[in-house]
Formats: C-alpha cells, structure tokens, sequence
C-alpha cells in the first residue's frame, strides 16, 4: 500500500524542519553561555529536591490517574453498555503491562545497556543546568513522540501497532496507555530520553515526564476540562494559547473521533501528546472547540484483546479485521477517508 | 506469527532506530560543541580577568 504523495511531502518538509527544532535548544544553550560568558555550570538539586521529584514521579502520578479513573467511574462518565468485558480486559492488560514489565525493561536498559553502548559518557552532560535541561528533554522527548505517532497513521504499514489505542468507542484516563505491546516497548521517545538521563539530564527528565503524564491523561480523560475555556468570553484568550500549545481534550478527542472531515472529528491530525504545538507548526491540527459525537473505529470489529495487546504474535479470529492473519492493511472505508479533501472552514477554527 | 509479521517488526523497529538517534546526535552533539566552545571561550575570558586582577 503506497504512501499519499501529499502525505509523504508533508512528512520531508516537517521532518526538516524537526531538525531545526531539535537543534534550537542546544543552539539557544550555546548563545547564552556565550553572550554572558557562563562557563557551563551545573546547578545541582539539593537531595531534598531530588527526593520529592523522585517521589512525585513515583507515586504522585500514579495516584493522580488512579483518582482521575475514580473520579470519571463515579460520575458515571464510562459508557457502561460499550464497556464491556473484552474492551475492561484490553484496558487492564495495557494499563498494567507499562507498570510491571516496561517500567523495569527501561530501568534495565538505562543501567546496563546505555553503559555498554556508552561507556564513559555517563553524566557528561550533566552541566546543564536545570530549566535548560527542562528544556531540551521537553522538545527531545514530546518531538519525537509526535513523529512517533504521527508515522503509525500516516505509514499504513505501521497502523496496525497503533489500532489498539483507537479502537475503545469511548474516552478515559485508561485510553492513554491502551496501546498495543510492541507500540509501548519500542516507544522511540523513551529510549531517547533514557539516553539523555544516562548523559546527565535525569533530574530534568523526572519532571517533564510527570508533566507529560499528566497533560496527556487530562487529554485522554473523558472529564472535559477545557469546556468552561470555551464557553466564557473573558477565557477565550486563555483557550486560545492553552488550546495550540498542549493537548486538551477537544483536540485529542478530535483525534479520536470515529469520523474525520466532518468539522469536529479529525484523525488525520491532532497528533501532539504533551505539545500540541507540533501540530500547528506541521499543519496537523484541526481546532473546533467541540467533543466529537462518537469515539473509536467506524468498522471496529470488537477483536478479542489479546490480538490487541500482541498483534503479530496473536491474530485476531474475526475474519475481516485488519487485526486477523488475512486482514487487510488498513480497511478501505479508512482509505477512503483519509484521501477525502479536506472540509471548507466553517464555525471550526483551523490553526 | 509469520515470516512477513518479523519482517513487519524489524522494519518497525529499524524506524524507531532512526526517530530514536537522529534527535539524540543533534542533541548530543549540540551539547557537546556547548561544552568544547561555549566553556572554553568562557574559561579563557575568565583566566584572562584572573590575570588582569593578579597584575593589579
């Protein structure tokens, strides 16, 4: 299956482009220390510090997303009739498989395979100083997620490792981590970022990833907590940078959508996990302030959740699906939409 | 899982390679040069002053 030739265009330009992003925070770290003549210096946490961004990250987090699925349960926000017995296991078995075996995967690979890669590079950079740091792992890690992302939609051979997260026919805080397994372990980002703490910007990293996690699960979450944005006037301006600098959930919802094309579901676009600022600069994004009216996969064939979680290993029984040994790539409905043109603006507001 | 679905894998696995390093040389790199140039030229500046001050 070919790539769009506009789509495979768009990608070049953005990815030239991505070049220059990635070297801006290291050239901006240049033409300080330059101009004000700063040897590099660290500024070091003090173990107070280190202590509790270590613990936030841990635990902090951790509740924060178990309290936010609580909540949205208890204000009965899961659509219980969708949400049934194989769509609760897909969910548990990917909320779960990050914690037990990518968590300690990671911790393996940063303590003895980052130093047989790396030998004797261990903190070298870890000089910079704290906010650049922030800095430099903000655009590192949220970046290359977005190419991450946006190659498993936009490359159909790709789209299958990708399908899991957008199958559910509904939103919630759980939908961050549904994902397929081969999609979590070789999350291009995380490997990245490992890199960068093994050089030296750990401290940096705890807090962007606390950051991350939680910004994306508030995009995920079926609490609609940008709607007050939108409906009073004197919010507006805040809706208006809040909505193209970071994910909300009227832009990932739209992501979501079971449609695209139809002014408030868009699929083809809204990539940006943490940023969605990558979006605006690529010509992904698509604002419209509204919450689409259904989630998921419009030929969504319900397949079984361990075909969802281990796809190619597992294939999926239902015969059709793009999931099963004989499935097709990417199903044409899908073809279809995504090569539609694009709407003419109406009341949505392109970015 | 067939011959195709490793094949499928490893050509996965090789584009998360290349959206993993290219990131990491820039960066690295960048840092790197920071350090060589942006410290030295600092440094030198700074020894110089020292000089300035013990010759006072």
């Amino acid at each position: 299956m070919q790539i769009d030739p506009v789509v495979r265009k768009s990608i070049f330009k953005g990815i030239l482009l991505s070049v220059l992003l990635y070297a801006l925070p290291v050239a901006l770290l240049f033409l300080s220390f330059s101009l004000r003549g700063e040897s590099p210096w660290r500024n070091p946490l003090s173990s107070n510090q280190t202590w509790l961004l270590h613990r936030w990250n841990d635990y902090g987090v951790s509740a924060f997303i178990l309290l936010l699925g609580v909540v949205e349960f208890v204000l009965g926000l899961y659509d219980r009739d969708r949400w049934d017995g194989n769509e609760k296991l897909t969910d548990i078995v990917c909320f779960a498989f990050p914690l037990i075996i990518v968590r300690p995967f990671f911790t393996y690979f940063g303590l003895k395979v980052l130093p047989f890669l790396l030998p004797g590079h261990k903190n070298i950079f870890a000089w910079v100083p704290f906010w650049w740091g922030f800095f430099i792992i903000c655009i590192a890690d949220d970046l290359t997620q977005y190419w991450y992302h946006r190659l498993h939609h936009q490359l159909p051979w790709l789209w299958r490792f990708h399908r899991t997260h957008h199958s559910a026919p509904y939103m919630g805080m759980s939908m961050a981590s549904r994902q397929n397994a081969f999609y979590t372990i070789f999350f291009s980002q995380t490997y990245l970022t490992s890199a960068l703490v093994y050089l030296g910007l750990g401290p940096s990293a705890l807090i962007v990833h606390a950051t991350k996690s939680m910004i994306t699960t508030m995009a995920h979450s079926s609490i609609t907590w940008d709607k007050p944005l939108y409906k009073y006037r004197i919010l507006h301006p805040v809706a208006w940078v809040l909505e193209r600098l970071i994910s909300t959930p009227a832009t990932h919802h739209a992501h979501h959508a079971a449609s695209t094309n139809d002014g408030i579901g868009y699929y083809k676009g809204n990539f940006g996990n943490m940023f969605f600022l990558w979006d605006v600069m690529f010509g992904t994004a698509h604002i419209s302030r509204q919450y689409p009216a259904a989630y998921g996969i419009s030929h969504y064939e319900r397949d079984p959740w361990y075909a969802q979680f281990l796809w190619p290993v597992l294939k999926s029984k239902v015969e059709g699906s793009e999931l099963a040994a004989s499935g097709p790539i990417v199903k044409e409905d899908k073809v279809q939409e995504l090569n539609a043109p694009e709407p003419t603006p109406g009341n949505e507001v392109f970015a | 899982m067939r011959l195709s679905d490793a094949w499928l894998l490893w050509k996965k696995i090789l584009v998360g390679l290349i959206v993993t390093i290219v990131p990491l040389a820039i960066l690295a790199s960048g840092l790197w040069i920071t350090q060589r140039f942006a410290g030295s030229h600092a440094r030198s500046k700074q020894d110089s002053t020292k000089q300035v001050t013990y010759a006072n």
